[in-house]
């Protein structure tokens, strides 16, 4: 990772009050995105993933929930900032890939319409004709072909696949320095998925955006990204480079998400993990993963960040 | 169709179709969402049905389970046919487990009301009988039996499709017809359907057609797999061979897409010109094969007609007219 990071999440807590007394959501979670880094946040759904890319989006706030931590875009802290700041942010320096390109995309406007204004968002001085040339030729960019009609169309005439491609454009057209990608494809065929990330990586490489991709798909992040934070429950557990926590996943949580894939070796049955993510009203006290561990041990409280190799963090008390 | 026989297991045959089609109208053209399938489905196996969205495997499911009707060809159960009518006994003896359990039960029921109604409509049991036997189906698929009385909105994705899996199970079927029955879960919950599945099926002697576009699952529960594309059966046979030597391209294409987590698996993936695929392109009408468009490997005799399935061994039958070969090793 290099060293000034472009992205920076530092100790984010999310409670939210509800009927049933207070919920912890995000229990101090940290990460870096450094300039051009394809990052993944892994884990089962329920754990904190899309919160926290939504509150880095500035996407989530209401009257019931109280965001502490910072969340610092190239030096500025984006916590802190008003509805229209946020608009000369996002969609210009950070953007967002969203899970479902049909409900992504507005139905009642054409794809044309919709991606001329995201670029006269990024770029007001451009005239509605110019913008409008300039979607075209994004759409030709990225293997579109026949993107005049693509153009004319809304997103319900065409397909998952088009569309999740029209939404990657869209989000790379104002050249962002972090795109947000909440399980890109994950709604699509395989062989579609597959197209999905291979033109995400293209086109941020080009472009120079830095990637946090949230899945719950192992195999994608292993494809995708250079680094990769498990979460579990609101904590990050283990942070590695992506070949190091395949060969060496360290924490207990790591290992049983790992031994739930099936395996194209057909070794048959995956492993379940026993249990479920814990009721967050009341969670259990130090490691949130201790009720579920296999490995679980009377000093399983609140473990710190232990660092075995440089660059693999893991937070469990038997460090390895 | 004449076609070689798959004589994969030596288990009788319980379901047997035969060039079965359904064309559905759009507008002023014809679509074959099945073109011309045939297949048999042997008694306590699990076949699975893959391929994308678009390809057929729902409406497959649909004319088994008698939810509609094809436009030509059979349907044979024991060597009965039930293609057009089927009565009741028939209809319990084949079930089915939709994809989300979120749509696929009645939020305004109560789990005993969920289950209940199968078992009066195939039994003569008394209301008190049934209410046993609700209890029984819940510890079955290990939700607890005091559940009985929460409605579908009070459990997790996981219990509720257990529930619906004890409603599949409720009139003692013989085929379950599983259309993606773990893809909206998450893959820890799925490790336990699966292994449910798998204990069910022993137990009950349960035959399952196993729809799906997720072929880690496949290769780990089936016996048997049924690759589609367009309407056409392009590949199908025993799983291990259809996994370590895939013949038709678009397997190729299949197996090469999926995100797998270890490098042994990669070195079993074949791999794939995926900058040679176009976006965007017209389906073909029958006058060539299906996959003509999207394949980078195709020959002059490619748009000759649709090809025939053609057997690569006794227990694994391809229409590839460039297939990858005997022993084409997997990193090409």
């Amino acid at each position: 990772m290099s060293a000034e990071p472009i992205l920076a999440v530092e100790d984010l807590h999310l409670r939210i009050r509800q009927f049933e007394g207070e919920a912890h959501i995000l229990n101090g979670v940290s990460l870096r995105l450094g300039a051009g880094e394809r990052v993944a946040l892994v884990g089962e759904s329920g754990c904190g993933k899309s919160s926290t890319a939504l509150i880095a989006m500035g996407l989530m706030n209401s009257g019931n929930m109280s965001v502490d931590g910072r969340v610092m875009l190239e030096g500025t802290d984006l916590l802190g900032l008003g509805e229209r700041e946020w608009r000369n942010i996002r969609g210009r320096q950070i953007s967002m890939v969203f899970q479902d390109p049909g409900a992504a995309l507005n139905p009642v406007f054409t794809v044309g319409d919709q991606l001329a204004t995201a670029i006269r968002r990024g770029d007001p001085g451009t005239s509605l004709a110019e913008a409008q040339e300039r979607a075209a030729e994004a759409l030709r960019h990225v293997h579109v072909v026949d993107s005049e009609r693509v153009l004319a169309s809304y997103p319900f005439q065409l397909s998952g696949g088009l569309n999740q491609r029209i939404l990657i454009t869209m989000a790379l057209v104002n050249r962002p320095r972090v795109v947000v990608a909440d399980e890109p494809g994950s709604a699509l065929d395989v062989t579609v998925q597959e197209q999905t990330l291979r033109l995400m990586k293209a086109l941020t490489d080009e472009v120079g955006a830095a990637v946090l991709l949230i899945t719950h798909n192992l195999g994608v992040v292993r494809t995708f990204a250079q680094r990769v934070y498990v979460m579990y429950s609101g904590t990050i557990v283990e942070e590695a480079e992506t070949a190091r926590l395949f060969e060496t996943p360290r924490h207990p949580y790591t290992k049983a998400l790992l031994a739930a894939v099936p395996r194209l070796t057909g070794e048959g049955l995956p492993q379940p993990i026993p249990g479920q993510v814990p009721d967050y009203t009341n969670p259990p006290a130090g490691c949130r993963f201790q009720p579920r561990c296999p490995h679980a041990r009377a000093d399983c409280v609140d473990p710190p960040f232990a660092e075995p190799e440089p660059g693999h963090r893991v937070r469990c008390v038997l460090g390895d | 169709m004449a076609e070689p026989a798959v004589s994969a297991g030596k288990n009788p045959v319980l379901i047997r179709i035969e060039d079965l089609r359904r064309d559905f109208t759009v507008g002023s053209r014809t679509v074959s969402a099945l073109a011309g399938v045939s297949l048999d489905i042997r008694r306590g196996q699990t076949v699975a049905v893959v391929g994308e969205s678009g390809s057929g495997k729902t409406t497959l499911g649909n004319q088994i389970l008698g939810i509609d009707q094809p436009t030509s060809g059979r349907i044979l159960f024991e060597g009965r046919e039930i293609t057009a009518t089927r009565d009741t006994d028939m209809r319990r003896r084949i079930q089915v487990v939709q994809q989300s359990p979120y749509t696929t039960l009645n939020p305004k029921r109560s789990l005993r009301q969920i289950l209940d109604l199968p078992i009066a409509i195939h039994s003569n049991r008394s209301r008190r009988e049934r209410r046993d036997r609700v209890a029984e189906l819940l510890e079955i698929v290990g939700v607890p039996a005091d559940f009985m009385e929460r409605h579908p909105y009070m459990l997790s994705g996981g219990q509720r499709q257990r529930v619906a899996l004890a409603r599949a199970l409720a009139p003692e079927p013989d085929v379950i017809v599983l259309d993606e029955p773990t893809s909206s879960l998450d893959v820890s919950v799925q490790a336990r359907i699966l292994q449910m599945l798998v204990d069910l099926q022993s137990q009950y002697q349960l035959t399952y057609l196993f729809i799906t576009h997720d072929l880690s699952v496949v290769r780990n529960i089936a016996d048997e797999v049924v690759v589609l594309y367009r309407g056409y059966v392009v590949e199908r046979g025993a799983t291990t061979e259809l996994f370590s030597n895939p013949q038709h391209r678009y397997n190729a294409m299949l197996l090469s897409s999926i995100p797998v987590v270890s490098e042994p698996e990669e070195a079993l993936k074949p791999s794939w010109d995926w900058d040679g695929d176009v976006l965007g392109i017209e389906p073909s009408v029958g006058a060539a094969c299906p996959f003509l468009p999207r394949c980078p490997h195709a020959v002059a005799l490619c748009d000759q007609g649709v090809p025939p399935l053609v057997a690569a061994t006794p227990t694994h039958l391809h229409a590839c007219r460039n297939p990858r070969g005997p022993g084409a090793a997997c990193r090409e």
